[in-house]
């Protein structure tokens, strides 16, 4: 369960002159099995949003809890153990140079200590197996392999794997499917929404694709100006269409970018 | 020992002893993509250390692992003047290498020779190869032998536990530390602490380095690291202009037989009639640039080939 009550970040110019108040006091309640959705156009605070909540930035005010436990003050990497991430670039969730089973590996290890034992058994690598077989990329047999010979779609799937696979209390998801093509993004989409539903681990998913945000979820936010200035969830979100959106909020969304409309 | 077997015998136990210092160079600016020149001030103060404790009485072996250990230090202070006082870290190894110029200077007092030559830890080794005759000749083998013997072991000692130790979950996080802080962040690595672990092992086998260096020659002058980091990388990069960097294990090894190569190269450009040994530097420094760019030539003109026959075989086709 995430909790996030009236948390504020405004970013100070070096020269200490200029404010710009990103997120004015956002309040979120997340729980199991949630699946919320984020829209916004560019500087509506969304990514801001995502980054306090996984540790990049620190809110000026405000405090976060995830399961009970409240965050705020703790380290990025320490928060790490609560919360998978998946980022919009495929290069960034992975580490091109190394192969697919050290990067496995490596989110494996993730809440646990580095320590002195050895990164590679054959426990592990018949785990991994198994999992990358479940999520039918056709890489089982490919786990020595270098994480830059494959597709943005195939290392965007395995990072989602790697992000859930020791069952994180959190899932972020910042636009990821934005650098694939279409149809990609369509399979890497299904493919997250299958782990969502499955495993109920509470999700917010940033998108810059409306269509996506109203179809995948339970939940829907959209963001202006640091603020959430629509809110559905359930049946009213079940119910809503991109048509419908667009008609309440035709100012806001004129300001989107076309590629979130379509 | 002829001028020949001198030849062909001085760059194994040069690329053994070297080697280590490349492995160490290896780990900052290959393993943590950090370029850190502290390397220059760190392995003449580990050899003036070495051979300053040995004159004051202190068993070899001892030394060697004190040198290691202040080496070990100088790497973390680096980090950390990185990592908490926010100084580039280029700068931060500029700022190590200079200040521990002084110190060298002043623990040397510009030279210093080991007071006993027999009192090292190669001697053991000597000893015994010395041990199986008493033929004259064999006197300068013998030496060669214990000391080709010892350094083989430590080189030996040192790969092992570099594969073993980057092949742990603990050296994982630090070669992804290296490559993606963002990613390695995300999955609960504290990318700071690995920073300076992986500097602290960095600047510990150039120490190492510098020590068995001092033991071997017998003296070091505070001049000595001049120059270290370029011995470094080029042994570096000559392993990676032949070997590739496929996988870490091949990575170790093209190391120590860059190692060989770049002294018997050296070695070669020394026997050169009245070569100026002045010139040594320069020649060092050239060195360096062809090893960068002559791979980079031979697969431009491989592509070129390729390119040519594909389109000749176009051409043929129509």
């Amino acid at each position: 369960m995430l909790r996030i009550n009236k948390i504020h970040k405004t970013f100070t110019s070096e020269n200490g002159l200029e404010n710009n108040h990103v997120l004015k006091g956002i309040s979120l309640t997340l729980n199991d099995g949630d699946f919320l959705t984020v829209i916004g156009g560019n500087g509506s605070g969304k990514t801001t949003l995502l980054n306090c909540i996984c540790g990049v930035q620190k809110p000026d005010s405000g405090t976060i809890e995830i399961n009970g436990k409240d965050v705020t003050k703790l380290k990025e990497f320490k928060r790490a153990n609560y919360i998978g991430r998946v980022f919009q670039d495929p290069m960034q969730g992975t580490i091109p140079e190394m192969s697919i089973i050290e990067n496995l590996s490596l989110a494996l290890n993730r809440g646990k200590k580095a320590g002195f034992t050895w990164s590679m058994t054959k426990d592990k690598r018949k785990f991994f197996e198994e999992q990358v077989k479940a999520f039918d990329l056709g890489l089982e047999n490919r786990l020595d392999d270098r994480m830059k010979s494959l597709s943005g779609g195939q290392r965007q799937s395995l990072t989602l794997l790697m992000a859930t696979f020791n069952k994180p209390d959190l899932l972020l998801l910042d636009e990821h499917t934005a650098a694939l093509d279409p149809k990609t993004a369509k399979k890497v989409m299904e493919k997250t929404n299958e782990i969502v539903t499955k495993t109920r681990i509470p999700t917010i998913m940033i998108t810059h694709n409306m269509k996506d945000a109203i179809q995948y979820g339970n939940k829907l936010i959209m963001m202006k100006d640091g603020k959430i200035i629509f809110e559905c969830s359930g049946k009213e979100k079940s119910e809503l269409t991109v048509d419908k959106l667009i008609k309440k909020f035709s100012d806001e969304i004129s300001e989107l970018p076309d590629s979130m409309i379509l | 020992m002829t001028q020949l077997t001198n030849f062909l015998t001085e760059p194994l136990l040069l690329g053994l002893i070297w080697g280590i210092l490349a492995l160490g160079v290896f780990i900052a600016y290959r393993v943590l993509d950090i370029a850190d020149l502290s390397v220059e001030g760190v392995l003449p103060l580990s050899a003036v250390l070495s051979l300053f404790l040995i004159n004051k009485g202190i068993n070899p072996l001892l030394s060697l692992l004190i040198c290691v250990l202040v080496g070990a230090i100088c790497g973390s202070l680096v980090a950390m003047m990185h990592i908490y006082l926010k100084i580039p870290s280029l700068l931060s190894g500029i700022i190590m290498m200079t200040g521990l110029f002084s110190i060298v200077v002043v623990v040397s007092k510009g030279n210093i020779v080991l007071d006993d030559t027999t009192n090292s830890v190669f001697n053991p080794f000597i000893l015994m190869f010395r041990s199986l005759s008493n033929e004259r000749s064999f006197i300068a083998w013998s030496n060669f032998l214990g000391s080709f013997v010892l350094s083989t072991l430590f080189m030996a000692i040192v790969v092992f536990l570099m594969y073993w130790f980057f092949g742990t979950q603990l050296g994982l996080a630090i070669r992804a530390t290296g490559k993606n802080k963002m990613m390695s962040r995300a999955q609960g690595i504290n990318t700071n602490k690995m920073e300076i672990i992986g500097l602290s092992l960095s600047s510990a086998l150039v120490a190492l380095s510098g020590a068995l260096l001092a033991q071997y020659q017998g003296y070091a002058s505070s001049t000595i690291g001049k120059g270290t980091i370029v011995i470094g990388l080029a042994i570096i990069f000559l392993g990676e202009a032949i070997f590739g960097r496929k996988t870490f294990k091949t990575q170790l090894v093209s190391i120590i037989i860059g190692g060989f190569l770049y002294w018997y190269i050296i070695d070669a450009i020394l026997l050169i009639p009245n070569f100026d040994s002045n010139l040594l530097y320069l020649v060092q420094a050239i060195l360096i640039v062809l090893i960068l760019v002559v791979p980079m030539l031979v697969n431009k003109f491989k592509r070129h080939q390729n390119v040519k026959n594909i389109r000749r075989e176009n051409d043929a086709k129509n």
